[in-house]
């Protein structure tokens, strides 16, 4: 319920940004304004879903027993044979260099571009981005706007810990 | 030319999360080094002050 009206309230502020023009003392107060909401919407949904605020464990659950959250026991982790725990380790490890090594190459080639002219013909990452969410494509840009404010409910909570 | 070198840089990005996909056990996700950073909180604010200045860059100048 409370998601499904940011959701609504995010498309409804990312159309009127969307048409709002860049430079603009407009454009800057409304997303910041966007972005603060979400931070603090963000708290409180994350403050909500804490186990001792669950409304399964307050609600009053008509004669079965009550099982608190927290004495639930966790799932045991399988046991690993040796082995696996070592492959499973390295190829960890030269998964994180991959993802150093593509991330590194990305940040080179824009600043590769970011210190070539013209922009033309050296597109940085905000130029391209810029064809498709400029000022001129409202409902790209509009859309755009909203995966934005939706973002920032994720990244600003701590991950849920799996059982 | 330059607009391939970003095509090469992606291709590299999807591959780490198809490899990532195909091993499943290891190999970390692009979600999994999220979530790793979000679990701290100087990660977090690294996270959202990225994520501010993104929607600054793209949307308010």
């Amino acid at each position: 319920m409370v998601t499904s009206a940011l959701v609504v309230a995010l498309a409804a502020c990312g159309w009127f940004v969307a048409a709002m023009p860049p430079f603009g003392v407009e454009s800057s107060a409304a997303t910041f304004s966007v972005a603060a909401a979400m931070l603090a919407a963000s708290a409180v949904l994350t403050d909500r879903s804490r186990p001792a605020f669950d409304l399964r464990v307050r609600e009053p659950n008509l004669g079965q027993p009550l099982v608190p959250a927290l004495e639930r026991a966790p799932a045991r982790a399988p046991a690993c044979v040796p082995g696996e725990t070592i492959s499973d380790t390295s190829l960890r490890l030269r998964g994180m260099i991959a993802w150093l090594l593509a991330v590194l190459l990305a940040l080179a080639v824009e600043l590769w571009e970011l210190f070539h002219a013209p922009r033309s013909s050296y597109p940085t990452l905000s130029s391209l981005a810029n064809e498709v969410l400029g000022p001129g494509h409202r409902i790209a840009r509009a859309a755009a706007f909203m995966c934005w404010g939706a973002c920032g409910l994720v990244v600003a909570s701590r991950p849920r810990r799996r059982a | 030319m330059n607009t391939a070198l970003w095509v090469v840089a992606a291709v590299a990005l999807v591959m780490c999360e198809v490899a990532s996909r195909t091993f499943k056990r290891g190999w970390p996700t692009a979600a999994g080094l999220l979530g790793g950073a979000r679990g701290h909180v100087a990660g977090r604010l690294v996270l959202v002050i990225g994520w501010v200045w993104l929607g600054w860059h793209v949307f308010a100048r």
